[in-house]
């Protein structure tokens, strides 16, 4: 992936740098989506075939952290810009899906309902929170 | 610096829509929920008070940041700033 990074003195315009990126992405995020699904298959076939619980759950962590390690590596870059933002270059959709999974994960399913049982009313400031700073980050 | 009288239109336009939508945001935040207890009336099987913490201003926070952008892109168009994509 650091193949894809913006070279200052490339002939190509600005435009097409961004549409080459982003064409390189959908295809990366493809791959990915459909890694991740052969993935789950071929978990779920060998649960069948008797894979002892553990070992699925060693077997789902080691290659989860593989992946990310080596999609660090294939990015890896020294530019701030790069690094903090991706160069400012992904597109909006695949950022606000970052920022769902953000909030869709055990924090909400788990923390947020039991937060919401135990405090009541005052609990939905926690809600309100989320969106709404969104909402002031947006504005200013 | 040099600022042109379109720059200025576009400045004050701006800050006008965000006091609009700061607002409202306000609002729906804390205004509502400083009320709570009197605005306690059935909406469709829920307290409105609640309904508006758990889900109405949510909606409403969807809202205005679809709308600020969507304004804030016709007046980059309108005033030549647009960014190039």
């Amino acid at each position: 992936m650091a193949g894809l990074s913006f070279e200052p003195n490339s002939a190509v315009s600005n435009k097409e740098a961004n549409e080459a990126f982003k064409k390189g992405l959908n295809k990366i995020y493809g791959w990915y989506t459909g890694g991740f699904m052969a993935f789950v298959i071929v978990l779920a076939i060998a649960e069948q075939m008797g894979l002892s619980r553990a070992a699925i759950g060693l077997v789902f962590l080691l290659a989860t952290v593989a992946l990310y390690a080596g999609i660090g590596i294939m990015s890896r870059t020294n530019d701030a810009a790069e690094y903090y933002v991706a160069g400012r270059r992904v597109p909006a959709v695949y950022n606000g899906m970052a920022t769902g999974a953000d909030w869709m994960s055990a924090a909400s399913f788990i923390g947020m309902a039991g937060t919401l049982y135990l405090t009541g009313y005052g609990g939905l400031a926690f809600i309100m929170g989320w969106t709404g700073g969104y909402c002031l980050v947006a504005l200013f | 610096m040099q600022v042109s009288e379109n720059h200025q239109r576009y400045w004050s336009k701006n800050l006008r829509i965000t006091a609009i939508l700061l607002s409202i945001w306000f609002v729906v935040t804390f205004v509502v929920s400083y009320f709570a207890r009197d605005l306690s009336f059935n909406f469709f099987g829920w307290p409105f008070s609640f309904w508006i913490g758990a889900q109405g201003s949510l909606l409403v926070y969807l809202a205005i940041i679809g709308y600020y952008a969507y304004y804030m892109n016709k007046l980059d168009q309108e005033h030549g700033v647009a960014e190039e994509e």
